[in-house]
């Protein structure tokens, strides 16, 4: 990607105070971007962020409710839909680019979570997962890949700690992230040429986040810490650090970045064993 | 064939033959093996190995033509299977352990497709086919030999996988992904199975020949040869003897504490090979 490509397109939206306030990273943030999975803990977070640094945000997600609750709070565009229906990511990318004129990010962050061991994941289980997680942004990310070649624009997958260090309990889900951290990494090397950005972010254990409601399994949140070890940095992530890092990604302060998996996980993948237990 | 029985003066008979010598001669002589993949390249070569050190071997394919073929030169017992049919995979697996008498010692997965294009020009249909038959169909056919392995508390198996799982492969973009699924499916499959005695493994090769040339029905053109590739830093391409080599070892006792490994195959190519551009 050139300079003069980035700087055309890679407006910075600042508002003022804002970013500031968020972490400190470039102000510069991809300005069109479409998030999937927004209705999602991350996916929402994600939104927020982005809309409080000035971009135009369409996402998507299954949960009406909360869609409209997000794209009220947010001015986001909301397109409810779930991305395993026939059609129905090259008919998202098709509505975004409609209302926003054009696309220069896109956030994958819709997916799925399957707590079982490998036996014991049915067929239909491993096909939802392997569809939600690693077909659907194939084919959200190939619809995308032309607009965002126009303007060096960039993609960000939401990967998982898991898709390097993979956990027995969470089989088919690890399996499926792994295929999207390759994903993101092949994208990355055929984009590289079109000025397409395609990079990871791996959450480890996020409070609200789907890992932890499927331990919690409906239980109160102040079960997590007797549940889940706590990484080195000694607390959870958090969804709104997750979107820090998927924002720090978009923008044009991680210009040279590309085929990167960023972890977002207080240190829990630097080591074997690096957990700590909340006394 | 017994070392006993060669005595210890064979070796020049032996490549003369085209055998050498493993540490596991004889060791494995009557054990059960099932092979998926067995009527070309690395899988045939597996198979025949195999067969040649004294396994009684069951092996996969869809070709009836090939299978006949392989059983008639090697003494192995073929069932017709495609590994993109469910019903296929599920029933070959019942059917390999009635023909071996119940028990099921090694499970080796080759059955794999392949299919060289951009992501951008990769159709959907394609794209779910190689995640069917590479990934989706290596996960049924490991989960069904483990309900067998576990009832025995013990079997080992191994996945040939690619070395696209470990960097991807830029022109192969699909295949890489789905590849890197089955890498993290070993992965996770070994974490589980370990406390029920069962082992497994991934070998990733690199350049084989002769080695895959299955490909998508129509699309001939999209697949690899090694042969036009140059060869590894050690001066050669990979065989289907080097991979088999790799699995008898993997079988042995000798590998009783390999676990959750992934060997990397290649002549050292993988540690010598450096980006690339793709323009």
């Amino acid at each position: 990607m050139s300079a003069a490509t980035a700087s055309r397109v890679l407006v910075a939206r600042e508002v003022p105070g804002e970013l500031g306030a968020h972490g400190g990273v470039s102000a510069a943030a991809a300005s069109r971007v479409l998030v999937t999975g927004g209705t999602g803990a991350i996916g929402g977070a994600v939104v927020e962020r982005l809309c409080r640094g000035g971009a135009e945000v369409v996402f998507t997600g299954r949960n009406r409710r909360r869609g409209a609750a997000l794209a009220q709070r947010t001015g986001a565009g909301f397109v409810p839909s779930d991305l395993c229906e026939p059609g129905a990511p090259e008919a998202i990318v098709e509505g975004a680019l409609g209302v926003l004129g054009g696309l220069d990010g896109l956030v994958l962050a819709a997916g799925v979570l399957h707590r079982a061991p490998l036996s014991e994941t049915s067929d239909a289980d491993w096909d939802t997962l392997l569809e939600t997680n690693v077909v659907a942004p194939f084919l959200l990310a190939r619809a995308c890949l032309d607009a965002l070649a126009d303007g060096g624009g960039a993609v960000v997958a939401l990967a998982s700690g898991t898709a390097e260090w993979p956990e027995a309990e969470l089989g088919a889900y690890s399996v499926s992230k792994r295929a999207l951290l390759w994903l993101t990494r092949m994208l990355a090397v055929e984009g590289a040429v079109r000025g397409v950005r395609a990079n990871a972010v791996s959450p480890g254990h996020t409070a609200d986040g789907m890992g932890s409601s499927s331990v919690l399994g409906g239980g109160p949140i102040d079960d997590l810490a007797r549940l889940v070890p706590l990484p080195p940095s000694g607390r959870y992530s958090t969804p709104e650090d997750v979107a820090g890092a998927v924002a720090y990604l978009l923008s044009d302060a991680a210009a040279g970045s590309t085929g990167a998996t960023l972890a977002v996980d207080g240190g829990m993948l630097a080591a074997l064993r690096a957990v700590r237990v909340r006394q | 064939m017994s070392a006993e029985l060669r005595g210890r003066g064979d070796k020049a008979g032996d490549r003369a033959a085209g055998r050498d010598r493993t540490v596991t001669d004889g060791a494995l002589a009557d054990r059960t093996a099932l092979v998926t993949g067995g009527t070309s390249g690395i899988g045939r070569a597996v198979v025949g190995h195999l067969s040649e050190v004294g396994l009684n071997v069951a092996f996969c394919g869809r070709s009836a033509e090939r299978g006949a073929a392989v059983a008639a030169a090697t003494g192995a017992s073929f069932i017709a299977a495609d590994a993109a049919d469910r019903a296929d995979c599920d029933r070959s697996v019942d059917e390999a352990v009635a023909q071996l008498g119940g028990r099921l010692d090694l499970f080796v997965a080759c059955a794999a497709t392949i299919f060289a294009a951009p992501l951008a020009e990769t159709p959907e249909h394609i794209f779910r086919e190689l995640l069917e038959v590479n990934l989706t169909a290596t996960f049924r056919y490991s989960r069904a030999c483990l309900a067998v392995m576990r009832r025995q508390r013990s079997g080992v198996i191994v996945h040939v996988v690619s070395d696209a799982a470990l960097r991807g492969i830029h022109h192969i973009p699909a295949y890489s992904v789905s590849k890197a699924g089955v890498l993290a499916l070993s992965e996770t499959l070994a974490a589980e199975a370990a406390a029920h005695g069962v082992r497994v493994n991934a070998i990733c090769p690199g350049a084989v020949f002769p080695g895959m040339q299955t490909t998508a029905a129509g699309y001939e053109h999209h697949a690899e040869d090694a042969s036009t590739w140059g060869p590894a830093p050690s001066g050669r391409h990979g065989t289907g003897r080097d991979v088999s080599n790799t699995v008898l070892w993997l079988a042995s006792d000798a590998a009783a504490h390999v676990s959750g490994a992934t060997l990397r195959l290649d002549g050292a190519a993988g540690v010598a090979t450096r980006g690339v551009s793709c323009a």
